[in-house]
């Protein structure tokens, strides 16, 4: 704690000073960002970058002990950590705000810190009773539109920067769970694929629960002939009524193309 | 008062006038004649009869000009108490209301009154929505109140209760001390039902004594021995329970709470202690090596359980399958490899008769309860029955067990005798043996044998019986809705008065008959429970019950189900009663039909074990009870009790009004166009859109505490809509991270981003544990692999949702603080818009777009971004393993107009693999012509 504490007083005293540079200075960081921005890679090619990290602000931050699963360099940049070409984090901790609560708006509002397309404020509980300062948080970051996550331990913010990180090329894996198959062990591997998938398609239609798509493939036969049928002969399905009729047949069958000429 | 006493006296004698079935004991009648007028929690012993005391109260509000809602009562409870009060043909028939029961059904019932068994979301809607009467409502009765501690609905459905009528009744009534025990338990329990008075009924009580004791239950204790090395692994298995549960406690607690451990060591082998309870509340969130323990701590009571209970042989067999099961040897925490498990099976093959693997059957023990039972029933055989005892009904005897196992084994025994039986048992542990299979020696006579299955007997009847009550009031419903808008169409004759009163008498005659038709048919329904049984001609000579042909039963009696036992008491009306294996509840239920029946004679024989395990979980029980009781007494004199009940609602915060700066915060100095209201605005509350589901937690209390009206209605998109524009979801920390694992909030999230500008996670509770039970869990700071993934699948949300927003609180109070501030400038949420919002849509969506698309492309060169429905999208990324860009692509620019050409025989998978992967056009090919009919 009382090391969490230095690293917080050297960042304030770094804070200071960053104020009181001349015009000079300002224009000189003016062009930095502008040139980190050209100098950052297409977004073709972002997964392969660096978490890139602010100097002048998160140097001596505990945080970066923990950040050991992705590579992470300095670089001149409007937020704490830039996850992304569109992914911009900044870093505060609760007990920071406490004691400078008109910190968090110069970076909310700040206009590098807006570019991008992901805003997370990452906030780091360390007091006892946070409840005054969570509402404060919640609110500016809901009027200002920033995603806000609150963590607990300085690992677990360091977690969450490398996730972020990770995460950027990751397509969603959702885990799915295994159809019963009313144990029939003597269905094949292809034929339990080819069910769970069909079943799968036809539950994403309102109202279809999975005992319906079940009638709804022995009765046809085939998601062919399921999707060639019309309205009346789904309803004579046995199970199958008026209103998942229509349900099934309209997912089916509604323009979803915008090439309406063909 | 001492008028209303004399009216509630007379009412007590007219109810009971019907019948002689249900006679008052002298505790009860003065306990209600003391209570009736008052709101009261009733806390009785278990087992004491809190069914006779509920039905007494119902029998007395089954009145047309009385409406009396139940909360709080389950399927069993209702088929019980419906059949009750048809036997006693009560006035005015009992409803069931719950979800099935349209709205207009619903209003005009409550308008009949009687007592109606309500589920408590459709009353909370109904109470919300003003469709309920508040002021004929006469009382509200809560069963099982001990559960209202945990749950916020019943608890809403009194307050909403209070603040119409604040003269209203409620009486609650529970027969679970042990759960209000703990200090302040009872003092919240109060408080939440809204009541001022606590009756206590222990057992001990000297009213309640000397009225049970004036017919003392003729009861022969039979003590049997426990042999030495069943008794040795008694004591080992407790012993492996009691290390479970402090290594439990190890890893559990940080080194706190030593006082506690002490005390509940004593009933660790029988009873979950709290801190189980705890953890299991919280299973989403405990680590590995505290789910292995909760599991074979469950495990060993078992076999605890099924030790003292069955034959040797059963307990070898099982123990057997244990150590011979892989995945119980990989999950378990290590009792099964221990040398005193060694010692155990040591002990059991000796009793088994199995010596260093030889196997000899003549050393094979009989359990001892066996041979008990035979020479008991060989004493009820010799039971003199007098002439006024035969009556109408056949003797018949009752053998009451704990489970089901148990009853089927002394079934076997009493048909087929101890030897066979002997012999049967100890042929599963697959010895071979020189014996032949020995004759049967039946105890009783086979043919009058019956055991009684619960699951085939309860499970139909009491879903007929409340479904016909359904049917009945529907009937009822709309007869009454009928002649009530004809009354109100002849209220307009002034010079037809006479005869309009005529009319009204004539409706109420014609409905009396109907009802009495309903009635006969439903009593007939509820006799079918019942086994026929056959009629002895009187005779003049005494005869034994072994001469008479009695019946015996075999039957099992649960704590959970309060029942069986008395509907058995009630139908069977047994001479005699075994207790195979004692339960508190049961002999209580026993005193209690035996006080209630002083003419029938009655003999009780109870076997037991000395001073054993099963010994010390009946007198454990009977200990905790009387601590609890006592407890309770203390608890009583120091009861808060409020003059006025608390039903205020605070005045929801208005901008005009609203004084406090924003702490220095920097603003826009626009003015927003929305602050300007309108004068008469300001005089409703304003109000927020709450779904259905949402009413089981406990934010929507607190929103009304703070003066929103809260709309009741089933909404798919967003649980919560604070105005045209906001909409949150709301999320416990075990719910978010269930619907990240299942990928639910990833939809919820898009379909509330498609239809509102502002759309809210809302993450609540996420305050850290203090007690320190568990770990922590995804958002709680732990780091596991698992929490790892689960913070992935957040990230992963975060990434796929930049406009969406997070709020973090710790209590539904903050989420409220919250809400009140997003409120502060919002307009009013459109509840028609909200309620039509579907989850799904397809067509809608792409018929709106394309018209979209269409006008724009006519009026200028550079339209608005088409944009794809995006349930397709997910429906193919899911479902077919495609990318979010290629589902893009292909919809975009291939010949795909529908969903239904992916499989038509037109496209071809070298049209599909133009834009999608080769393989994902093959599969979706091979699936749209594989066929699913054959097997």
């Amino acid at each position: 704690m009382k090391h969490t504490e230095e690293s917080l007083m050297s960042t304030t005293e770094k804070s200071r000073k960053a104020e009181e540079d001349d015009e000079k200075d300002m224009k000189k960081r003016t062009q930095f960002p502008s040139s980190s921005t050209s100098s950052d890679p297409p977004v073709g090619i972002g997964g392969s970058g660096a978490l890139v990290v602010n100097r002048r602000r998160q140097e001596g931050n505990p945080v970066l002990k923990y950040v050991r699963n992705v590579r992470y360099e300095w670089g001149d940049i409007g937020p704490d950590f830039e996850c992304g070409p569109t992914f911009g984090v900044v870093y505060l901790s609760f007990k920071y705000h406490k004691q400078h609560p008109e910190y968090v708006y110069t970076r909310i509002n700040g206009n590098a810190e807006n570019r991008y397309r992901n805003k997370v404020l990452l906030g780091y509980c360390n007091m006892e009773e946070p409840r005054h300062v969570l509402r404060e948080l919640n609110m500016i970051c809901f009027r200002e539109a920033w995603t806000f996550v609150v963590v607990y331990t300085v690992e677990e913010a360091a977690e969450y920067i490398e996730l972020f990180k990770t995460t950027q090329k990751k397509e969603i894996t959702i885990k799915k769970k295994a159809i019963d198959d009313g144990g029939d062990s003597s269905m094949s591997d292809e034929r339990r694929r080819n069910r769970e998938a069909a079943i799968g398609f036809l539950t994403a239609a309102r109202s279809i629960t999975k005992t319906d798509a079940d009638r709804l493939l022995f009765h046809f036969g085939t998601l062919q002939a399921i999707s060639t049928a019309s309205e009346t002969s789904i309803s004579a399905c046995p199970g199958v009524g008026p209103i998942k009729a229509k349900n099934l047949h309209s997912f089916l069958h509604a323009i979803i193309s915008p090439n309406e000429q063909d | 008062m001492e008028t209303e006493t004399d009216d509630s006296e007379t009412s007590l004698n007219d109810s009971f006038g019907n019948k002689d079935g249900l006679e008052l004991l002298e505790y009860e009648r003065a306990t209600l004649a003391k209570t009736l007028p008052a709101s009261v929690l009733f806390v009785v012993a278990n087992g004491l009869g809190l069914e006779r005391l509920f039905l007494e109260h119902l029998i007395l509000f089954s009145d047309r000009r009385l409406l009396a809602l139940v909360l709080n009562t389950n399927e069993h409870d209702e088929s019980y108490f419906v059949s009750k009060l048809k036997e006693h043909n009560v006035e005015c028939d009992p409803k069931v209301i719950n979800s099935e029961v349209s709205i207009k059904d619903r209003q005009s019932i409550y308008l009949e009154g009687g007592v109606q068994f309500c589920s408590s979301r459709v009353l909370l809607v109904d109470l919300l929505q003003n469709r309920i009467p508040t002021d004929r409502i006469a009382a509200i009765f809560v069963y099982r109140a001990h559960q209202t501690l945990n749950a916020f609905q019943d608890s809403f459905i009194l307050r909403l209760y209070r603040e119409k009528k604040p003269d209203g009744t409620v009486k609650a009534f529970t027969d679970f001390p042990n759960s209000l025990s703990s200090l302040g338990q009872l003092q919240r329990l109060v408080d939440r039902l809204y009541i001022r008075h606590v009756e206590l009924m222990p057992r001990f009580s000297s009213i309640i004594e000397s009225e049970l004791n004036r017919y003392q239950l003729k009861t022969a204790i039979f003590s049997v021995d426990v042999p030495t090395p069943l008794r040795r692994v008694h004591r080992t298995i407790i012993e492996f329970i009691k290390v479970c549960v402090r290594d439990l406690r190890t890893c559990s607690t940080s080194g706190k709470q030593t006082d506690e451990q002490n005390e509940e060591m004593i009933h660790v082998p029988w009873a979950a202690t709290r801190l189980e309870k705890r953890l299991h509340d919280r299973r989403g969130h405990i680590s590995e090596k505290q789910q292995r323990l909760l599991n074979d701590v469950a495990s060993l009571r078992e076999i605890l359980q099924l030790s003292e209970n069955m034959d040797v042989a059963t307990v070898l067999s099982r123990l057997q399958v244990l150590k011979n099961d892989r995945t119980v040897l990989e999950e378990h925490s290590g009792w099964l490899l221990s040398p005193s498990f060694n010692r155990i099976m040591e002990d059991l093959l000796t009793i088994a008769g199995v010596t260093n693997g030889k196997a000899d059957y003549k050393k094979f023990a009989t359990p001892a309860k066996w041979t008990v039972l035979s020479e008991i029933l060989r004493e009820i055989k010799m039971l003199p029955v007098e002439k006024k005892d035969r009556g109408n009904d056949s003797p018949s005897v009752l053998v009451i067990t704990s489970s089901e196992d148990l009853s089927r084994q002394v079934t076997d025994v009493v048909r087929y005798g101890i030897n066979k039986m002997k012999w049967m048992t100890w042929r599963q542990l697959g010895y071979k043996s020189t014996q032949e299979m020995p004759e049967d020696e039946p105890l009783w006579d086979p043919d009058t044998i019956s055991q009684l299955m619960r699951s085939s007997v309860d499970g139909e009847s009491k879903s007929e019986v409340i479904a016909n009550v359904q049917k009945t009031q529907k009937t009822t419903a709309r007869a009454a809705q009928k002649r009530r808008k004809h009354a109100e169409e002849l209220s307009g004759f002034s010079s037809d008065h006479r005869v309009q009163t005529n009319l009204i008498q004539f409706g109420i005659l014609q409905y009396k008959r109907r009802k009495s038709g309903n009635e006969a048919s439903t009593s007939q329904e509820t006799t079918e429970w019942e086994v026929k049984e056959e009629m002895e001609e009187i005779e003049e000579i005494t005869k034994n019950i072994g001469d008479l042909e009695a019946e015996l039963v075999v039957s099992t009696t649960r704590e959970r189900e309060r029942y069986t036992l008395l509907k058995l008491l009630e139908t069977k009306k047994p001479r005699a009663i075994v207790l195979y294996t004692m339960s508190l509840q049961t002999l209580r239920q026993i005193e209690i039909y035996r006080s209630t029946n002083p003419n029938r004679s009655l003999h009780v024989y109870w076997l037991q074990y000395t001073e054993s395990t099963e010994e010390s979980r009946y007198l454990e029980s009977i200990n905790r009870e009387t601590m609890s009781f006592e407890l309770l007494i203390r608890e009583q004199g120091t009861l808060l009790i409020s003059r006025e009940f608390n039903v205020d609602r605070e005045d929801a915060p208005r901008l005009k009004i609203s004084t406090r700066d924003g702490g220095g915060a920097r603003r826009d100095g626009a003015v927003d166009p929305r602050d300007q209201m309108d004068p008469e605005e300001e005089l409703e509350r304003p109000k927020i859109i709450v779904d259905m589901r949402e009413f089981n937690s406990e934010l929507p209390t607190v929103l009304y505490t703070k003066g929103y009206n809260v709309v009741a209605t089933t909404i798919e998109i967003g649980d919560y809509i604070l105005s045209p524009n906001i909409a949150i979801e709301r999320k416990a920390l075990d719910d978010l991270t269930q619907s990240l694992q299942s990928g639910r909030v990833f939809k919820q999230i898009e379909q509330m981003l498609e239809h509102y500008d502002c759309t809210v996670l809302l993450i609540e509770s996420n305050r850290k544990f203090e007690t320190k039970i568990v770990n922590g869990g995804p958002f709680q700071g732990e780091l596991s692999r698992h929490c790892r993934e689960i913070r992935s699948i957040f990230c992963s949300l975060i990434w796929a949702n930049p406009k969406m927003r997070c709020v973090w609180t710790i209590s539904p109070t903050n989420s409220a603080e919250f809400f009140s501030e997003l409120k502060l400038s919002a307009p009013e949420p459109d509840v028609d818009r909200a309620i039509s919002l579907k989850a799904d849509q397809v067509e809608c969506s792409s018929q709106e777009l394309t018209d979209s698309e269409a006008s724009t492309s006519t009026k200028a060169k550079k339209g608005k971004k088409w944009k794809p429905n995006p349930t397709v999208i997910r429906t193919l990324t899911q479902i077919f393993g495609i990318k979010a860009s290629e589902a893009h692509n292909l919809l975009a620019n291939s010949s795909i107009k529908t969903l239904a050409d992916l499989f038509s025989l037109n496209i071809t998978a070298s049209h599909l693999s133009d834009f999608i992967p080769s393989t994902s056009a093959d599969f979706i090919k091979d699936l749209s012509t594989f066929n699913f009919g054959r097997k």
